[in-house]
């Protein structure tokens, strides 16, 4: 599995980096910007800790498309270097390819969401005046997408052979859940509490399953 | 029963190493293998011959799991491979057609990579097919050409010592000087451990060179499943000088081919045996007859062209 692993993480890596890069990048650009409109003075506690919710939120927003690259990149991208009929000709299940795969995505966006969530919950408080946290993500509404995002393109991943394909065929399905999540809230008369949010995370979850039960039942190459 | 390392797996130790039966798969209404039934004893090397879309990558990439099977049964060193494909795998050596792998590795991290996953990996096995390969370990795959990347195939297939190796069409493509490195390289496992080998090809000379059998596929059925020496003994090629004006009456059962053109009537026969050769000049009016050997190409050929009923 550790075999397994590593070679995920080779193959992801440029993912991997960019989305580092975008990490950084949230933050570096509007603080950036904070600072242009400053100068010469450098900001303040105050406005550092203003800057790091404001980042942490299109970090977060930037952070979907890293995800949804992961997705698409998982199977597509071996496909694509036609490297499957090797690795099938080895002993790992197909199992343990597909679940080495879900973990190197799984990892590389809990370890950079978890960064945006240190940057928003613990630097930004520690840094402002009074200590208080403002402008939060939605915690289920930003879940549902990530999932969303994942499993679609995961799903893709899993039928197609090219990872922009499967990226464009994730997006668009993202988009169509989305839409028809939004049109049957608003067309339901009874309240139901986050339709939306629960909507997009069993969707993800469902092209999750139907993408990996393809993968494994499917003959390659 | 053998044991790797500690596990014991249940095998038949004296049945064959591969045991097709009722071997069948269908592409939508065609068949590409149909009710195929063979064995390999252990020990032997065994060469799958036969025209493009013959079904021999299909055999192989069933009998490797990369396929479904649609009925029938196929049974490597005893265990099915419906069941037991990685146990299977731990135990048998794979060089495929197209060499394709991880480009962005190293030899020596593709080597570390593939050895992960067998027990019985052995160093020194790698080391010294790397020696005589004259591969350096530093370099990437995507910098190696066809020749390189055949014969690091070979040596991630070999270097866990399988029982069983097989090889699908490895060679097309190659130069003559690659191919004799290759075949050395399979020789030394073959003579060293008493591998069994499954090999497909078109080049027929090595399948001559190689193989104790030989199996010969044409539309998925199987021709011919027999040594290469009786095959190559049992069947002559013919040739009868015809009287003026005149055909062939009688035709041997045990024709594969024939031709005639004006007087001369060739025909490839197996098997040949004076009792045929007595009758074929008491029932046709022929002058004279000429019995010639066949070499291992031009008898497939004679096969396939008999098949297709082309002259």
């Amino acid at each position: 599995m550790k075999a397994l692993l590593w070679k995920d993480f080779r193959i992801n890596l440029p993912v991997i980096i960019t989305g580092l890069l975008l990490w950084f990048a949230a933050y570096a650009a509007i603080g950036l910007n904070v600072w242009l409109q400053t100068w010469p003075v450098f900001p303040g506690r105050g406005q550092w800790s203003e800057v790091i919710q404001i980042a942490s939120v299109g970090g977060r927003a930037l952070l979907t498309i890293v995800v949804g690259v992961l997705g698409a990149n998982a199977i597509a991208s071996e496909r694509a270097e036609r490297s499957t009929e090797f690795l099938f000709s080895l002993p790992p299940t197909r199992l343990k390819i597909l679940t080495s795969k879900f973990l190197v995505a799984l990892t590389t966006t809990i370890l950079l969401w978890l960064g945006h969530q240190f940057m928003s919950d613990v630097v930004s408080p520690w840094l402002s005046a009074n200590g208080a946290s403002v402008n939060r993500v939605p915690l289920l509404g930003y879940t549902g997408g990530l999932v969303l995002i994942f499993g679609s393109t995961w799903l893709g991943s899993a039928r197609l052979s090219s990872p922009a394909f499967a990226l464009g065929g994730g997006i668009a399905l993202c988009v169509a859940v989305i839409s028809v999540l939004f049109e049957i809230s608003r067309r339901v008369t009874w309240p139901v509490p986050d339709l939306v949010p629960i909507g997009m995370l069993v969707a993800g979850i469902t092209a999750f399953l139907v993408g990996s039960i393809y993968y494994l039942r499917r003959i390659e190459p | 029963m053998s044991t790797i390392k500690g596990e014991t797996i249940a095998t038949e130790a004296n049945g064959p190493a591969i045991e097709l039966e009722g071997l069948t798969k269908h592409y939508g209404g065609t068949a590409a293998v149909e009710n195929l039934t063979l064995a390999v004893p252990r020990g032997t090397t065994l060469g799958l011959i036969g025209p493009n879309g013959a079904g021999k990558s299909t055999t192989i990439k069933m009998l490797m799991g990369m396929l479904t099977i649609d009925a029938g049964r196929a049974r490597i060193l005893g265990l099915d491979v419906s069941e037991n494909m990685p146990a299977i795998k731990q135990r048998i050596g794979y060089v495929p057609e197209l060499h394709q792998t991880y480009r962005w590795m190293r030899i020596s991290e593709l080597i570390g990579f593939t050895r992960s996953f067998y027990k019985t990996w052995n160093d020194d096995v790698c080391d010294s097919l790397l020696d005589l390969f004259g591969l350096d370990r530093r370099k990437k795959v995507k910098q190696l050409s066809k020749g390189m990347l055949t014969k690091v195939s070979l040596l991630l297939a070999v270097s866990h010592e399988p029982e069983v190796l097989i090889l699908d069409e490895p060679m097309s493509g190659l130069d003559p000087l690659v191919r004799e490195e290759f075949l050395d390289g399979v020789l030394r496992v073959v003579c060293e451990r008493q591998c069994t080998v499954l090999f497909s090809s078109h080049a027929l000379g090595d399948v001559q060179r190689m193989a104790d059998n030989v199996a010969m596929l044409y539309d998925g059925k199987l021709l011919v499943h027999c040594p290469v020496d009786e095959l190559l003994s049992s069947a002559k090629r013919v040739r009868a000088v015809l009287r003026d004006g005149v055909l062939p009456r009688w035709q041997p059962p045990e024709t594969i081919w024939q031709q005639v053109q004006r007087r001369e009537w060739l025909l490839t026969v197996n098997p040949c045996s004076p009792a045929l050769l007595d009758q074929l000049q008491a029932e046709n009016p022929v002058e004279h007859v000429e019995v010639n050997s066949v070499g291992l190409e031009d008898l497939f050929k004679d096969y396939v062209k008999g098949r297709r009923g082309t002259p």
